[in-house]
């Protein structure tokens, strides 16, 4: 029996099994080698780095010939394990696969880098449906890749429907394509053609092997399945939209409601009569919302317009009809005479058309009950309506009744709004339209190439903005363009960063020194500098840095650490690299914005505490002061650690501008080291004396430790600290 | 002695448990019931089911053009070892098994008993009957018979076809070179662009013809160079009902005449495609504003808000539609102007799967999508620049007068003034304003019908006077 499972299974199988977790990591680097491939132009490194890493998971697989992964809708199924499902192996690989009718896909041990980069760049374009109708299989044979292997297959939607229903009824009555009877009134010139409605070989159905028909069709279909909601998830199915498995039966039913309409329309009249009661009975049987929305989207159009959507109406009991057509005088163009139109289009005998006027009657009251307040005098029109509405009959000919039923007159409200909208138009900006919209088109995940110009359309338009000194245009152009890199942050650091980059760009030595001097000239002027400041953010705080730098004249230079000062907190992070390389005058200047910014830079201000300058010791030890925090004190009592003896001194007189709490962790963690102990005792003892004169309290576990080293008494400095700790400890 | 089952882990081999169920049938007809060969065989099959079962709560398997699919996905086997039992089942016209959840070892006997006796069913007996006869509830045997899915399709031109103005045949023979060459992934030619501009704002939209052919019915599938002529032709009327100014305007109509020029990117097979797209044919489609947008904002010499139009024109004045610029990002008012007048179009055009609308029925969708996907004012603009009742046109009234059209109302085309005419057509009762409104601001009467004139005469003079 073995043997014979093992000959019947042909496809090669790795031996030994192939382990689950370098396949999976393999997979998944395929998968974003993809993404990468789908997401960055073709000199992109970004491509080369996944290609290689996937090369080399690739190479890691030991211990087999070849890897076959079989394609499902939604993961690989390796050695008979589904792999990917919800990951990017399902969305970049599986999902493309299933869609391009790959059943499964082989890979050679000998597969190569370009084979892998190949791959990618194929799928992609074949399910982007470039270059024509040739299969993956065939492309990748086309294109030299023959380790990589996809066998397509017609991936079938197999439809199980109810046999006893297709043997009652005899398919070859239902009209055949090429009778169907026309959806749509079709002018004479338009010749006739068959196309297909869903994919061609797709579908096929569970009939008994006794039923005599050896096709159905889509009319067929549609009287095979007894609810229409069974029948729109088969034919989301067949559209091969993926993961319709999560689509419910009522969304389902939305989804393909323009469809349903079309085939129930197509069949003899007595049969559609019937289908599209049934259509109305599920419609009826959906929630409130989803009711109302397929009646507002596509059931009242449909009525209104004369298409089929609209027949499931006559089916709807008269509350329901009521409330239906109760919709249309939500639409903000109509006339209470729509009602009245769409009563016409329904063809409703005269005695039910009579029994849905009180009802209708009720809600046109309801609705101005809710809206415009009715003035007592016209509530008699409301009634004037209702008459009409029994009044007209179907008409024919050119038919303007539904047309009519809105109120598209262009009276002078309307010419006023038309007379505002060509003042819009003439007066619209188009710098500021295209920074709206270079500004738009980056938000919509385009590749860093595309990027790239985007980038450079936005800053020719600052630019542009700025030569003309139209300063809110070009603040409210940085501002949208920096709030953009903020919110991509997460998803697209690459387009933030470039973002970043181009408003740093943007402020150039002479563009921020005008910035300076509308600072300095005062009043509005000032107001406007500091909006700049504000909208560039940290991407200008280089440019100053570089101004406090290069040096600028003493008017111009208050007016530069005033703006910087006020915007510290801004600024900041854009200072913080500049702050790594920068000559002592300039680090002192920045020290002390940093300072003024608080919490969140300590690092790169303890960063200069090992600078040569003792000018910018002191700045950066009096910003730690000033930043306050934990992680400021903890830099502090580093350099009392670690720091020369002199540095050692100023930072311990430092560490008392702390607050207690603090000054308290850090004597802590510093008196009990014993290196620190026994290495600065002129720094503890004097620590002790602080304290003790400070009220700073000591843990008494610590102090009890140190009264210990009284008793080295061939070390009298160590006595003294033991003695100081002695005191302290009892008092 | 017990044999072991022939499948690894979680999964099934499906051509193992068709082989077993032929065996199985094999034996049915050679031993009597309970034989100890049928119920290892039995027990066998179900030790093969259950484990996937237990996963995915049926076993469906189906036989499509010879390849066996366990669960919609393709198994991968050599022909020569699928092809008897393909053969076998074939003979007794099955082609699907489908296995349930809660499957018994009996109902796997009983529905191997009915593969045994479907060739000898009587006359309006089914397997199905057979099956639940036996008790078996769980398991399904079927045949699979392909769904056709064709439809009847109207062939439409690809280009207007008959006589046509002289201009908008320049016009059109010049849009196509300049999309063409865009499809090449050449760059817009920005001249061709200022030129095909003038042509169509000079003489195209001078040309009664022109204008009459693009305002009606028009019995050929748009391709994207003539729905772009049209759009911008029809952009361009409704500025003109907005009194723009000229510059104004040119910007409008060259915003009009680009706003799909992201179509020329995407398969052409996609965009003509007969009836709904699915999901990714969409997402590619839905693709088109931004190709656009990147194409125009990389061509030098094109007005600033073309690039605008074309990115947003599918927006809605409610900040829906795509591309995703955000919920609540209006287009801009150019965008919006041309949105209007490319939903007309769109909708007079002819599709593979519809006749092209009638311009009354097509503005009646543009009146139901005014303040929710359109502009309402700019619909209302649109309508009334068209005019669709000239003078001299016999209209029946809501009040069931008959009337002929005297004066038309600039203001509100759909409601003219008409003289009552009786049968004969001549006058009786004087004149009605049909734009007069009621107390509750409804219109007392409109016009709900043309009549056709059935050879008889008008005498406009006589009734004006």
């Amino acid at each position: 029996m073995k043997a014979a499972a093992n000959t019947a299974r042909t496809k090669v199988e790795p031996t030994p099994p192939v382990e689950a977790a370098p396949v999976d990591s393999f997979l998944l680097l395929l998968a974003r080698a993809v993404r990468n491939f789908r997401l960055y132009p073709a000199d992109s490194t970004f491509r080369d780095e996944a290609v290689a890493a996937c090369h080399e998971a690739h190479s890691a697989l030991r211990g087999f010939d070849r890897l076959s992964c079989r394609v499902s809708r939604r993961e690989l199924l390796v050695d008979d394990r589904a792999i990917g499902s919800g990951t990017l192996v399902e969305h970049e690989l599986a999902r493309r696969l299933h869609r391009l009718q790959v059943a499964d896909l082989t890979f050679e041990s000998t597969v190569t880098s370009r084979d892998l980069s190949q791959f990618c760049a194929t799928v992609l374009a074949c399910d982007e449906r470039q270059g024509g109708d040739l299969t993956l299989a065939d492309r990748l044979t086309r294109d030299g890749v023959e380790a990589i292997v996809p066998r397509i297959a017609a991936r079938p939607e197999v439809l199980d429907v109810d046999t006893a229903r297709v043997l009652q009824f005899d398919p070859s009555r239902v009209p055949k394509p090429d009778e169907k009877p026309s959806v749509e009134t079709l002018p004479a010139s338009g010749a006739e053609a068959v196309g297909y409605l869903y994919p061609k070989g797709k579908g096929w159905v569970r009939l008994d092997p006794k039923a005599s028909s050896e096709a159905l069709t889509l009319t067929d279909l549609a009287l095979a399945v007894e609810d229409p909601r069974d029948l729109s998830l088969m034919l989301l199915r067949l559209s091969n939209d993926g993961g319709t498995e999560d689509i419910k039966r009522d969304a389902a039913l939305r989804l393909k409601f323009d469809d349903l309409t079309m085939i129930f329309a197509s069949m003899p009249p007595e049969l559609g009569r019937a289908m599209f009661s049934k259509l109305a009975r599920s419609v009826l049987a959906l929630g409130v919302d989803a009711r109302q929305s397929l009646l507002k989207d596509t059931v009242l159009p449909g009525l209104i317009e004369g298409r089929s959507a609209g027949q499931i109406l006559n089916d709807f009991p008269d509350l329901e009809l009521a409330d239906a057509i109760g919709l249309l005088l939500d639409l903000e163009t109509s006339d209470p005479g729509v009602i009245n139109a769409a009563l016409t289009r329904l063809e409703l005998p005269p005695d039910r058309r009579q029994a849905m006027t009180p009802l209708l009657q009720r809600r046109l009251k309801q609705r101005d009950a809710a809206g415009t307040p009715v003035d007592p005098g016209t509530a008699d029109v409301i009634d004037r309506f209702a008459e009409k509405w029994i009044k007209i009959d179907a008409q024919a000919g050119k038919n303007f009744l539904e047309l009519s039923a809105f109120d598209l007159s262009f009276g002078p409200a309307a010419r006023a709004e038309a007379s505002g909208i060509s003042d819009t138009v003439e007066g619209a900006d188009a710098l500021d339209a295209k920074v709206t919209c270079v500004l738009g088109l980056l938000r919509l995940n385009p590749t860093p190439q595309v990027v790239d110009t985007l980038l450079e359309r936005l800053a020719g338009a600052i630019a542009a903005f700025e030569r003309a000194d139209r300063w809110p245009d070009l603040i409210s152009a940085v501002s949208r363009a920096r709030d953009l890199g903020e919110t991509l942050t997460e998803s697209r650091s690459d387009i933030a960063q470039a973002i970043t980059t181009t408003l740093s760009g943007h402020c150039t030595r002479t563009r921020t020194l005008r910035i300076v001097q509308l600072e300095e000239r005062g009043g509005d002027d000032s107001v406007t500098a500091r909006r700049l400041v504000e909208a560039f953010g940290a991407a200008i705080a280089l440019s100053f840095g570089g101004l406090l730098q290069d040096g600028v004249d003493e008017s111009k230079m208050a007016a530069l650490t005033h703006l910087m000062r006020d915007h510290a907190r801004l600024l900041a992070p854009g200072i913080v690299p500049a702050l790594k390389t920068c000559p002592p005058r300039t680090a002192c200047v920045l020290l002390s914005l940093l300072a003024s910014a608080g919490p969140g830079f300590e690092k790169a201000v303890a960063h200069r505490l090992a600078d040569e300058d003792e000018t910018v010791f002191h700045a950066a030890l009096g910003a730690l002061s000033r930043i306050g925090t934990s992680p400021a004190a903890a830099a502090v009592a580093t350099q009392i650690r670690t720091g020369s003896r002199a540095r050692c001194q100023l930072a311990e007189a430092t560490l008392w501008r702390f607050a207690p709490a603090m000054i308290q962790v850090q004597l802590f963690e510093l008196l009990r080291d014993r290196e620190f102990v026994f290495g600065r005792r002129d720094i503890v003892l004097k620590v002790l004396q602080r304290a003790h004169a400070t009220d700073v309290e000591v843990p008494r576990e610590t102090l009890r430790t140190l009264s210990r080293l009284m008793f080295r008494l061939w070390q009298p400095s160590l006595v003294r600290i033991g003695l100081k700790a002695r005191r302290m400890v009892g008092r | 002695m017990t044999r072991r089952r022939a499948t690894r882990g979680q999964d099934l081999d499906p051509l193992l448990l068709l082989k077993h169920l032929i065996a199985l049938q094999r034996l049915t007809e050679m031993y009597p019931t309970g034989h100890p060969t049928i119920a290892e065989k039995l027990r066998e099959a179900m030790e093969m089911v259950q484990p996937h079962l237990r996963s995915h709560q049926s076993v469906q398997i189906d036989i499509i053009h010879d390849d066996i699919f366990l669960n919609g996905t393709a198994c991968s086997y050599a022909r020569s070892a699928t092809a008897p039992i393909v053969a076998a089942l074939a003979d007794v016209g099955v082609n699907s098994l489908h296995v349930e959840e809660g499957v018994q070892p009996d109902e796997f006997l009983g529905a191997t008993e009915c593969l045994a006796g479907r060739k000898a069913l009587a006359e309006g007996e089914t397997i199905e009957r057979q099956l639940a006869e036996r008790n078996v509830t769980h398991i399904s045997l079927r045949k699979l018979v392909p769904l056709d899915t064709s439809w009847r399709m109207r062939h439409w031109n690809e280009r207007p076809t008959g006589p046509m103005d002289p201009a908008h045949a320049e016009a059109l023979a010049i849009a196509e070179g300049v999309f063409q060459e865009v499809a090449a992934g050449e760059r817009i030619n920005a001249i061709a662009v200022t030129d095909l501009v003038q042509l169509l704002i000079g003489q195209v939209a001078q040309s009664n013809a022109a204008l009459s052919q693009i305002l009606a019915v028009k019995d050929y599938e748009n391709l994207t160079y003539c729905h772009s002529v049209n759009v911008a032709i029809l952009s361009f009327i409704l500025g003109r009902q907005l009194r723009l100014k000229e510059p104004a305007v040119a910007a409008l109509v060259e915003a009009a005449l680009l706003h799909d020029v992201g179509k020329t990117q995407v398969a052409l097979d996609i965009v003509n495609k007969p009836g709904k797209l699915t999901e990714s044919e969409r997402k590619v489609v839905e693709e088109h504003p931004v190709r656009g947008a990147e194409i125009l904002l990389e061509t030098p010499g094109l007005q600033a808000l073309t690039a605008t139009v074309a990115l947003e024109h599918h927006r809605t004045v409610i900040g829906t539609g795509y591309p995703d610029l955000g919920r609540g990002v209006v287009p801009h008012i150019l965008s919006q102007v041309v949105s209007v007048a490319d939903v007309y179009e769109a909708l007079t055009g002819a599709r593979s799967y519809r006749a092209p609308y009638p311009p009354e029925k097509a503005c009646l969708i543009l009146a139901r999508s005014a303040g929710v996907q359109l502009n309402t004012t700019l619909v209302k603009a649109f309508v009334s620049a068209i005019g669709f009742l000239p003078r001299g046109t016999l209209v029946r009234t809501s009040q069931g007068e008959l009337g002929v059209v005297i004066r038309t109302n600039p203001t509100d085309p759909l409601h003219p003034v008409v003289a009552v005419v009786d049968e004969g057509l001549n006058p009786a009762g004087g004149e009605i304003d049909t734009s007069v409104r009621d107390g509750s601001g409804g219109y007392e009467r409109c016009i709900v019908e043309t009549v056709p004139l059935d050879g008889r005469q008008i005498d406009l003079e006589r009734l004006a006077s």
